[in-house]
């Protein structure tokens, strides 16, 4: 792997979206790792932590469990907890909205309101400030 | 009789037998007299010295004696009777004059006046009490029948006269009459005059006599009666019509779909309308005199009973659409419920509640917000991969497009973010409506906001070069506001008046505070609103013709939106604007800040 390229695990179940984001990381350098549901996501961390690092990830997935289930799963796990998630969903629920925030999301986007390249180089932005940071 | 003393004393004399003897004594006594003196005269003058053996001078003292003891008898039978005579009359008269005496005791003691009248002559005894009662000295008074005709009250005057007029003529068997009679202090007193007529032997009127009292007591008394006897029937009339009244009421309560319940302060019911025992299973009967807790169900939110108890016991109605109550057959339903306490001089009398079944219209919202959210995240999924490959396309990731492909691409992009746009302003509108929108306060800086949304418009501002002038001198450093909300405000009346004014034109913005409230206003000199279109500017997809011409985008949801989250804090919302030259948007907020309100979702 080559390793200035960053990996970004997306949780993303609808096909057409997930092309898109796909088609985006990778020409911005990304290597994307796609999965639809919680459950793989999970498999994929615990087989690849250290070399993922950045979450994508959406509200409505495939299967029983959603986003918030797979973040309260990633912040129990001190290995897995360092890696930023930024949620990019659909919902406008405030209620869940409050949950991601308190869980301690990076950050949260409605979909449709961004255009991919601003949430990208929000991402970008964030990994920067966070190597510039000292190691949790 | 006792009521006739002189005629019982006429009896009683003529029962006593008169004496007739006083006749016989004078008849007699001369000849006797007269007798003796000639005998006695005889015997000296014309006989001897002796006759019947006895000597003259002792003869002449026999017929003496003889006449003596004959005038002597004669006047003890006589004169006795006559003495006892005199004395039973001297007795009668006495009794007679007693009897009359008490009478008069009696009258002087009664202070009642009296008179006796001849009606012969015209002339009229009034007593001593009967002048001080008109006024005069006390002192007995003779005059004739005028004087007292003078006194009397015009309008009675006639009615007087003829009711005496009826007596004498023996047409009623009293005189009495009540009339009005004026005292020397020209005050008029209501006096009730009662008599008798005396008869004489032929049974004539010859006198008429009798007492006047003063009975202004009794007339003011009888007035009193009469005044307290109309208003006894006037609130015996008034109760009627206030039980008609309240039979109306109950009668409507009775009918009313609603379920009303009357408790009392401590929560004992005495009152429930039909509606109220269909609602909750239990009868009438087996609601009275138990407490509203019955219905209570573990599932009604602590806040709600607190913040109740609070509100009702201290006077103040209380509205929760909250309360989940459980009915008699053990199955539970959501309810929304008043309470009304009835209050006189600061203590509640009692609650009224009223309430109704709204767990199928909880359904029914709780629906429709799934609906519309769902609907919007469907909508929304294909409108990002518009967006983000449209994006992708222009930026060159699968290679460069020629100018044409550029601006159709740009055109798909820009029609794609209107529907965005568009959902969004939707699904707002749908919480409006269902108002489950949420309101969350926290302390914001107004200008800070306010700028952030002039940046995001930089852009369009410059390329219009229109220019933005800020008023922010006397705005509040810190207010309580919902961020997404109010700046959900801003970025309507700015955009709108960047929108809608033409190249070089001229924008105000500012914020300011006014007697006790937060004031915002935008102007712009632009197209303005038809005066025609006024009324409809704050209806929902309504967007005005003059601008519709000019520019096609626009979702007509803006200023709803805008309207609904200025008032749901109490705020007010105006505005002025004439075609061509400008619009000017006013909102005034309570300084107090926005009103917390929880909803399900927020406004986007």
């Amino acid at each position: 792997m080559d390793s200035t390229k960053r990996t970004i695990l997306v949780l993303e179940d609808e096909r057409q979206l997930a092309m898109a984001v796909r088609e985006a990381f990778t020409e911005r350098g990304f290597t994307p790792i796609i999965v639809p549901t919680v459950e793989e996501a999970i498999t994929q961390l615990e087989s690849n932590a250290q070399h993922i690092d950045v979450i994508w990830l959406d509200h409505y997935l495939l299967g029983s469990e959603n986003g918030l289930d797979f973040v309260v799963k990633v912040r129990a796990n001190e290995a897995w907890s360092r890696i930023p998630i930024f949620v990019v969903s659909n919902t406008a629920s405030t209620t869940n909205i409050r949950a991601y925030i308190q869980l301690g999301v990076e950050n949260y986007y409605t979909k449709a309101d961004y255009d991919i390249n601003q949430i990208i180089n929000d991402i970008e932005y964030a990994l920067a400030h966070r190597d510039e940071k000292p190691a949790a | 009789m006792e009521q006739e003393p002189l005629k019982e004393g006429q009896r009683t004399l003529s029962a006593m037998k008169r004496p007739h003897g006083a006749i016989l004594l004078l008849v007699l006594a001369l000849p006797i007299l007269v007798a003796t003196a000639g005998l006695s005269a005889w015997l000296a003058m014309f006989t001897e010295t002796s006759i019947f053996g006895l000597s003259i001078p002792y003869a002449i003292g026999i017929v003496g004696l003889l006449q003596t003891v004959l005038m002597f008898f004669m006047m003890m039978t006589i004169l006795i009777p006559y003495e006892r005579y005199i004395k039973n009359t001297n007795t009668t008269i006495e009794q007679v004059a007693k009897k009359g005496e008490h009478y008069v005791q009696a009258m002087i003691g009664s202070s009642l006046g009296f008179w006796d009248y001849a009606p012969q002559t015209r002339m009229l005894f009034f007593s001593s009490h009967m002048m001080s009662l008109l006024g005069y000295p006390e002192a007995d008074r003779v005059t004739d029948i005028d004087f007292w005709y003078q006194h009397i009250h015009p309008e009675d005057l006639e009615g007087v006269k003829r009711t005496m007029a009826a007596h004498l003529d023996h047409r009623t068997p009293e005189y009495w009459i009540e009339y009005r009679i004026r005292r020397t202090n020209d005050e008029y007193v209501w006096v009730a005059d009662r008599g008798r007529a005396t008869l004489d032997g032929a049974g004539k009127s010859i006198r008429l006599s009798g007492i006047t009292e003063d009975i202004t007591n009794v007339k003011r008394v009888q007035e009193v009666l009469e005044s307290r006897t109309n208003e006894l029937q006037e609130a015996t009339g008034a109760i009627e019509r206030e039980i008609q009244n309240v039979r109306k009421f109950q009668k409507a309560v009775d009918a009313s779909t609603e379920a009303v319940s009357i408790t009392t302060p401590d929560g004992a019911i005495i009152y429930v309308n039909p509606a109220w025992t269909i609602l909750n299973g239990y009868t009438v009967s087996e609601a009275v005199g138990r407490n509203h807790r019955m219905l209570k169900n573990s599932q009604t939110k602590q806040e709600v009973f607190i913040a109740m108890w609070e509100k009702i016991s201290s006077g103040v109605s209380f509205v929760s659409e909250e309360i989940v109550n459980t009915r008699k057959d053990q199955t539970v339903y959501q309810a929304d419920l008043s309470i009304f306490p009835i209050r006189e001089n600061n203590q509640n009398l009692f609650y009224v509640s009223i309430s109704q079944d709204i767990t199928q219209r909880k359904e029914i919202d709780r629906a429709k917000t799934e609906f519309v959210s769902l609907a919007s995240h469907q909508l929304r999924t294909p409108l990002s991969a518009i967006r983000w490959y449209s994006e992708m396309l222009l930026s060159k990731y699968v290679g460069e497009l020629n100018d044409k492909q550029r601006q159709y691409v740009k055109e798909i992009y820009a029609g794609n973010l209107r529907m965005v746009e568009l959902v969004n302003a939707l699904l707002n509108v749908s919480r409006i409506d269902l108002g489950t929108f949420a309101v969350e306060p926290e302390p914001v800086n107004l200008v800070e906001i306010c700028e952030s949304v002039i940046m995001e418009l930089t852009p369009q501002i410059n390329e219009k070069q229109q220019t933005v002038e800020r008023i922010f001198a006397s705005a509040p450093q810190t207010y309580s506001a919902d961020q997404k909300l109010i700046r959900i405000v801003f970025q309507n009346f700015l955009s709108n008046s960047v929108k809608y004014t033409q190249p070089g034109g001229h924008v105000v913005a500012e914020i300011s505070t006014r007697e006790g409230s937060v004031y915002i206003r935008v102007s712009d000199n632009g197209y303005g609103i038809p005066k025609a279109q006024h009324g409809k500017i704050f209806e929902k997809l309504f967007r005005a013709d003059n601008v519709r011409q000019k520019d096609t985008e626009g979702t007509g949801l803006g200023m709803y939106i805008v309207k609904a989250i200025v008032e749901s804090s109490g705020g007010s919302i105006w505005f002025e604007s004439e075609e061509n030259q400008g619009t000017t948007f006013h909102v005034l907020m309570p300084l107090t800040g926005m009103t917390k309100k929880s909803g399900f979702k927020g406004l986007t």
